[in-house]
């Protein structure tokens, strides 16, 4: 089972996704459920043999696919693979640079647009959980870079963990530029992606731990901050709260500064591997 | 020496896991404070923010302030290099709370 998160943003697109597959008896950790194309994104949710067989054809086909015919490529192959009674077991999410679609072959013939954000998986449910109290709390949800975009998504799809079928090895795709890179934890074991990027993989894992760690910390210092600001329920804030409030402010800026230092630095490893 | 936090630190809020660092450390008789060096790596990022190592700081402050520029000195190994430019910054600027 699985989680996916996409968020699009003024910068660009990020996709997450768990790496665990699970039986009714036992799970297994370490799935590529992503693949990344010329432009877009698609992660897979549902019977790994399914998405498999699609992720298989697709990498034979991909020169041959953009973010302009990726649904209708997907709905094609799901349509050539696997027979009409088996469709429901499968289901993907497809994030161009603008846009995420769900794929949903089970129940639609065309792409379903769910706009800049939007997750599908087992560890769905506890998204859009932590997305909707967010929205009614009145929390921003940022995105007005690709740094930004990948925080929030990152603290989505932690959100999920709360799901037993959901495990915390992560891939991270994303669609800026016109282009897309692919990292991840160690753990998962590439199948679907260039030769370039299947032999530099634990670099570009070494990458993407640093890129999540400063996400996870930036977490953190906002759930103290969240803390701090608690008192306020009961009119009860007071400076010691600004103040506190103050130092979590001008960490999470140094943070966010890391951030955008740690990704671009990834981005342009990336383009001279990945061409 | 080298000291793993993981085996004092638990899920609480970060400040009171740093507390109980710091709590746990004092309460051990055999803690070298001049050169310790605090292995972090085993603690998730999430937990190590500038609220952790404040609330480090502050317990020694309060009950043993004798060591704490010993603890601002303390060599921290980190999992990530940002984390280590940020735990210096934040040792280094540590002002204790007054505390009634």
């Amino acid at each position: 089972m699985t989680c996916h998160v996409a968020l699009v943003g003024a910068g660009g697109a990020v996709m997450l996704c768990d790496s665990q597959g699970s039986t009714d008896v036992s799970e297994m950790h370490g799935l590529q459920k992503m693949v990344a194309g010329k432009d877009f994104i698609v992660g897979g949710t549902g019977g790994m043999d399914l998405i498999n067989a699609v992720f298989e054809q697709l990498m034979i086909d991909i020169a041959g696919v953009t973010a302009d015919n990726a649904a209708k490529y997907l709905f094609d192959t799901i349509d050539k693979l696997v027979w009409p009674g088996a469709r429901h077991n499968v289901e993907f999410l497809l994030t161009t640079e603008t846009a995420v679609h769900a794929i949903l072959p089970g129940t639609f013939r065309t792409a379903r647009n769910r706009g800049i954000f939007s997750s599908v998986g087992s560890g769905a449910s506890f998204v859009f959980r932590a997305f909707g109290r967010d929205s009614q709390l009145g929390i921003l949800i940022p995105n007005n870079t690709l740094p930004d975009t990948f925080a929030t998504a990152e603290t989505y799809l932690d959100a999920a963990n709360e799901s037993l079928t959901v495990d915390d090895e992560l891939t991270l795709g994303i669609v800026s530029g016109g282009r897309t890179y692919l990292t991840g934890d160690p753990t998962v074991r590439l199948n679907f992606a260039p030769d370039e990027l299947k032999q530099n993989w634990p670099a570009a894992s070494v990458y993407f731990k640093q890129i999540r760690g400063i996400a996870q910390t930036m977490r953190g210092e906002l759930r103290t901050a969240q803390q701090h600001l608690s008192p306020i329920r009961t009119g009860e804030l007071g400076p010691a709260n600004h103040t506190e409030m103050d130092v979590r402010n001008a960490s999470i800026q140094a943070l966010r500064n890391d951030l955008i230092v740690a990704m671009g630095k990834f981005m342009g490893w990336y383009e001279a591997i990945v061409p | 020496m080298k000291i793993d936090a993981a085996k004092y630190v638990d899920r609480g809020f970060p400040p009171d896991e740093g507390k109980r660092l710091a709590d746990a450390l004092m309460a051990s008789a055999g803690v070298p404070w001049d050169g310790l060096e605090i292995d972090v790596t085993g603690l998730p990022p999430v937990m190590l923010i500038s609220a952790f190592f404040n609330g480090f700081l502050q317990a020694i402050h309060e009950k043993r302030a004798d060591l704490l520029d010993k603890a601002r000195a303390v060599r921290w190994t980190m999992q990530f290099p940002f984390q280590t430019e940020h735990v210096h910054r934040w040792m280094t600027n540590f002002k204790p709370h007054a505390y009634a």
